[in-house]
């Protein structure tokens, strides 16, 4: 696949063949990430998250891509690397990546605090109901209209189902409340 | 949250990118002078990024777990490599089963053509089977990292003492010997929640895993004839839980050991129950003899918990992780 064919498909929301080309760069960057003293796990999650960041830069439509997606992929693990070995308290080893693009925070938009923000949100979605985590992910992911919910969950008019959205969102704020202990983190 | 449903409604329109042009400029006019208003659009478009992100990362884990495939699953790795030897230190952890974890977003997906009895084929071999399923896929759930700060994460939780070896992330410490942390979790406590999950219903639930503390350890020590028939390797003394009523919970499993060098016995135990019961417990420790001792007011709620999802399991992590227990434990027999 060419990046503009992986940069096209992602955009247009079919991923699953982008994520596997893209995923072929695993085991290089693998390598590159255990030579700098961390372990196959934290390997693993790191070029995960990596290629989470790298999707969510491509769907949104104003990043242009100024080097190689591969590249670009390669930089975000840098970036990712190096937080993680901030975080251990390890020092990083820059030699291996000194080929690499140097991206930074701003760069690519990674706020600290608004990952942990959004880290607590989501344990917040795990204890919600099931029912309310579909709600979710067919309205706020498949962007489904309230007519086509209320169908695929089964409820007996479009007026419930928007009013279990509304409970379900309650649910979770009030849970946000609770477990994050400056209730005002969640704005941006 | 003081919306009404026709505000969220707004809020939620709004967010979407659903309200036409002057809308959303009257709408912008409204936020800017309203800071409620402004917490529920950053609440929601916070809400809208997490849920894409699970199911961003459900797809990646996919990816991920075919890459994996054709060797041992994960668990099958770590259970052989923990040998079912006793393991790690850990003190109090709590879990919040969420058995279908990431499959949600299949499920999702496919709701209106699947039958639950196609989604149940779906199920990768490390499943436990059965009606109740948990589903345990550490290929497709990989864990983020976000999951594993060393900020919120003091205990290991019993599915990762199975890392004891040299698969224990790095980014995880053992935190041994603080003051509730004088116990081991084994093998064992895994294949007691394994034992119990299924018993608590909606598929969903806490596993609370407690132990006695310090203090109350030595309370437990000075059961007579506890201490000797557990140092004697007798399998003397049987260890339940009731609830206020004195009914013996099912879904609860308890043992205890002897810790030699503290001269202390412990109450290991494990204990599932529904996601949003509230129900206060009583540990009892039963002599062969008959005598009882009673822990009473065993509170396994996590409150103020910090949670923690684990190749689809989530740990909860409780802050406060001293159980509540009410006076010194007291013989009933007489």
């Amino acid at each position: 696949m060419t990046d503009q064919e992986i940069i096209s498909s992602i955009r247009k929301g079919e991923r699953e063949q982008a994520i596997r080309f893209l995923y072929q760069e695993f085991p290089k960057i693998k390598a590159l990430i255990l030579k700098s003293g961390l372990n196959e796990v934290v390997a693993k999650e790191v070029f995960n998250d990596s290629l989470l960041l790298l999707i969510e830069k491509l769907q949104d439509p104003k990043f242009e891509l100024t080097s190689k997606l591969t590249t670009y992929l390669y930089g975000i693990n840098r970036f990712m690397v190096k937080n993680e070995m901030r975080r251990q308290n390890k020092t990083a080893y820059e030699l291996e990546w000194s080929d690499t693009l140097i991206i930074s925070d701003a760069d690519l938009g990674y706020d600290v605090e608004k990952e942990e923000r959004l880290s607590q949100l989501d344990k917040i979605l795990t204890q919600v109901s099931e029912k309310c985590r579909q709600i979710f992910e067919l309205f706020y992911f498949r962007k489904q209209s309230m007519e086509h919910i209320s169908k695929t969950l089964n409820y007996s008019s479009v007026n419930s189902a928007k009013t279990q959205k509304y409970k379900c969102i309650e649910q979770a704020y009030q849970l946000a409340q609770k477990h994050v202990s400056h209730p005002e983190s969640l704005m941006p | 949250m003081r919306s009404s449903l026709e505000q969220f409604e707004r809020v939620s329109d709004y967010v979407s990118g659903k309200l036409t042009d002057s809308q959303r400029s009257l709408f912008e006019l409204e936020m800017s002078n309203d800071p409620f208003l402004q917490e529920q659009v950053a609440f929601q478009k916070d809400m809208v990024r997490v849920v894409e992100r699970r199911a961003l990362r459900s797809e990646i884990g996919a990816v991920a777990g075919s890459y994996a495939a054709g060797g041992m699953s994960l668990m099958s790795k770590l259970l052989l490599g923990a040998g079912g030897a006793i393991v790690v230190g850990v003190v109090g952890y709590f879990f919040l089963i969420n058995p279908e974890a990431e499959q949600k977003s299949k499920l999702a997906a496919n709701a209106t053509e699947q039958s639950p009895a196609d989604q149940q084929k779906e199920l990768p071999s490390d499943s436990i089977s059965g009606e109740n399923t948990v589903v345990f896929q550490p290929e497709l759930n990989p864990v983020s990292i976000h999951f594993f700060n060393r900020h919120t994460v003091d205990y290991m939780p019993p599915f990762y003492s199975v890392y004891a070896g040299d698969m224990m992330p790095s980014n995880l410490e053992l935190s041994s010997g603080t003051e509730d942390n004088a116990g081991f979790a084994s093998i064992e406590e895994d294949s007691l929640m394994r034992e119990l999950v299924p018993t608590v219903e909606q598929k969903r639930a806490y596993v609370g895993s407690w132990r006695t503390s310090p203090m109350s350890r030595a309370k437990v020590s000075k059961i007579p004839g506890l201490r000797k028939q557990v140092k004697s390797r007798k399998k003397a003394a049987t260890v339940y839980v009731t609830d206020e009523e004195g009914n013996i919970l099912n879904n609860a499993k308890m043992t205890y050991s002897y810790f030699g060098e503290q001269r202390m016995v412990a109450i290991n135990g494990v204990y599932a129950f529904d996601l949003y019961s509230d129900i206060k417990t009583t540990v009892v420790i039963e002599l062969e003899n008959g005598d009882k001792a009673l822990i009473e007011n065993v509170d396994f709620k996590p409150r103020y918990a910090t949670y923690i999802e684990i190749d689809g399991y989530t740990t909860v992590k409780r802050k406060e992780v001293s159980p509540e227990i009410n006076g010194a434990p007291k013989r009933i027999t007489d």
